[in-house]
């Protein structure tokens, strides 16, 4: 019942709730991004991330310091959060929790069958994948030659298998399949997760459709923009796009017939929301769009936690978490290639 | 006059009711005063306590200060105890003649209504500390300067006066007919006899 979960919710959620807003307090704020962006060198960023909660998994690297290690232990400390949070949790908290990784398998998933497809090591592949998105039998995602028999071999087994039902074809794998492999799977995703959290109710439901919206809003952007020129077709584009969110149904048949970045702008000025967002960008560029999409999706993230008694502050705190692991690795980047001047760029303060 | 008199014909549910003996509903309403104040108090303190222990992993700080809300749920629960302690003095032995008395069922009615209120209203009351308490206290843990001070207004001296006081006026005074309070009546007339003397 909406307006009463206050009475109830403490009972399996109150204490994982409690710490999750603990983890939330340890995000780093504004001061501390400024003092990473006028660090010199690695060291000096490694030696002020030691003062925040990631101080005990940089300290024991040794220097010379690469920007992927220090992303790989930032993204370890989030795992373990994680992890600890998944234990103490009990349904249907549990399986929210699970939801929020199944996007990172299905990247993983991707991950490993574009490298198979270049013939890459596997080993190697292993290492890149997203630790929040492994399971068990990912390795032997090497061995299969097509769509059914990575379905059949692999896939049946993980909390993936319901999404493949789209997009099993007999069709030999090449990268303009995976894309749409792996855009075909996120949308199921994306719509399995809204219906999980209809079926919860009250204020999770509501606060998680507005984010879940935005999150295929963004993505049908994103589709758009990347598939212009290339030989999608229309009707496949219009079957990438998920079926719900502000621009469901009628901005998606818009969408679908877009040919170039000014014809997108026209249609998402239509809706109040996205209109403010590409009023910042000029037209014809089309670089902006990904950090103005990023700082709205912030925006969001950090309303969620306004609100108490419910689960939408979870998946808030890891995508946070993720944002300022891209904010990290930017500024690393910067750092290391000497261009600093670059680093305002695409920090997005969260607080 | 008895009850029977009161009700009417015998065969109504008005006479059924009229029938149930005011012990009983002076005994439902000590004990639900009792009873479900300690409920409301429960509650309250399970909500405020769970959020309480998470966020003071992170935020040891909180946890002395926040103890306060605890302690306003724990109020809550006193004052149904002291209140069924005052209601439970408040009943006396009566001989079986007296017993469907109109002013016997209007005490045993009092009683009942007096316990209900108190425990219900602590109820709500120790929910509603609960949940306050269960968000200061997160507030507190992310910033200290949002911890309410004065909630010792709204969560302790307005329980207080609704949960006791309320009741206290819906008791018989005892100094009108109270016939719990009556003595029996052959002492009274011994009584009267005396003061002649």
């Amino acid at each position: 019942m909406y307006g009463f979960e206050a009475l109830t919710f403490n009972i399996h959620g109150g204490y994982l709730e409690a710490i999750v807003r603990g983890h939330r307090s340890t995000l780093l704020t504004a001061s501390d991004y400024n003092n990473l962006c006028q660090c010199e060198t690695l060291d000096d960023i490694k030696m002020h991330l030691s003062a925040t909660e990631y101080g005990p998994y940089l300290q024991n690297e040794p220097s010379p310091l690469h920007t992927t290690t220090i992303v790989e232990k930032c993204t370890l400390k989030l795992v373990d959060e994680y992890k600890h949070m998944l234990c103490q949790a009990t349904e249907p908290l549990s399986t929210f929790l699970e939801y929020i990784t199944y996007g990172h398998m299905i990247d993983n998933v991707v991950l490993i069958v574009t490298g198979t497809l270049h013939e890459r090591d596997v080993q190697e592949l292993l290492e890149k994948c997203h630790p929040l998105g492994m399971f068990d039998s990912i390795a032997s995602l090497a061995v299969a030659q097509n769509m059914s028999e990575l379905y059949r071999l692999v896939l049946v087994d993980t909390p993936l298998a319901p999404y493949f039902s789209q997009c099993i074809t007999s069709e030999d794998l090449d990268d303009m399949n995976i894309e749409i492999m792996r855009n075909t799977l996120y949308k199921a995703y994306l719509e399995d997760f809204y219906r999980f959290c209809q079926k919860l109710g009250g204020a999770t439901a509501e606060i998680m459709s507005d984010l879940l919206s935005f999150e295929a809003d963004r993505r049908a952007v994103n589709i758009t923009i990347n598939s212009i020129g290339t030989e999608l077709t229309r009707d496949d584009r219009r079957k990438l796009y998920s079926n719900f969110g502000l621009l469901y149904p009628y901005g998606h048949e818009e969408l679908a017939v877009c040919e170039d970045i000014d014809q997108v702008r026209a249609v998402m000025e239509k809706y109040p929301p996205y209109q403010s967002l590409f009023s910042k960008i000029s037209y014809g560029e089309s670089q902006l769009l990904d950090k103005a999409f990023y700082e709205e999706e912030v925006k969001r993230l950090c309303l969620a936690f306004e609100q108490q008694f419910h689960y939408a502050v979870f998946f808030a705190y890891m995508r946070l978490r993720e944002q300022e692991i891209r904010n990290l690795m930017w500024i690393s980047e910067c750092v290391a290639q000497n261009q600093k001047s670059r680093v305002h760029d695409s920090v997005i303060f969260i607080f | 006059m008895s009850g029977s008199t009161v009700a009417g014909d015998p065969s109504t549910w008005a006479h059924a009711l009229v029938k149930i003996s005011p012990y009983t509903f002076s005994a439902i309403g000590i004990a639900v005063s009792i009873g479900v104040s300690v409920l409301g108090a429960a509650w309250g303190i399970y909500i405020t306590g769970s959020s309480l222990i998470g966020a003071a992993i992170k935020a040891p700080r909180i946890t002395s200060k926040n103890l306060i809300s605890v302690i306003f749920c724990e109020a809550v629960a006193i004052y149904g105890v002291i209140v069924a302690i005052i209601l439970q003095t408040k009943l006396e032995s009566v001989p079986q003649s007296l017993l469907y008395a109109p002013e016997s069922l209007r005490a045993g009615y009092a009683i009942f209504a007096s316990g209900i209120i108190v425990g219900f209203a602590n109820l709500v009351c120790g929910l509603c500390v609960g949940i306050i308490g269960s968000s200061c206290a997160l507030s507190d843990a992310q910033n200290s300067s949002l911890f309410l001070k004065h909630r010792g207004l709204q969560e302790h001296d307005i329980p207080l006066l609704w949960s006791v006081g309320v009741p206290w006026t819906c008791l018989p005074p005892s100094e009108i007919s109270n016939p719990f309070l009556q003595e029996d009546p052959y002492v009274e007339e011994q009584r009267g006899n005396m003061d002649l003397l």
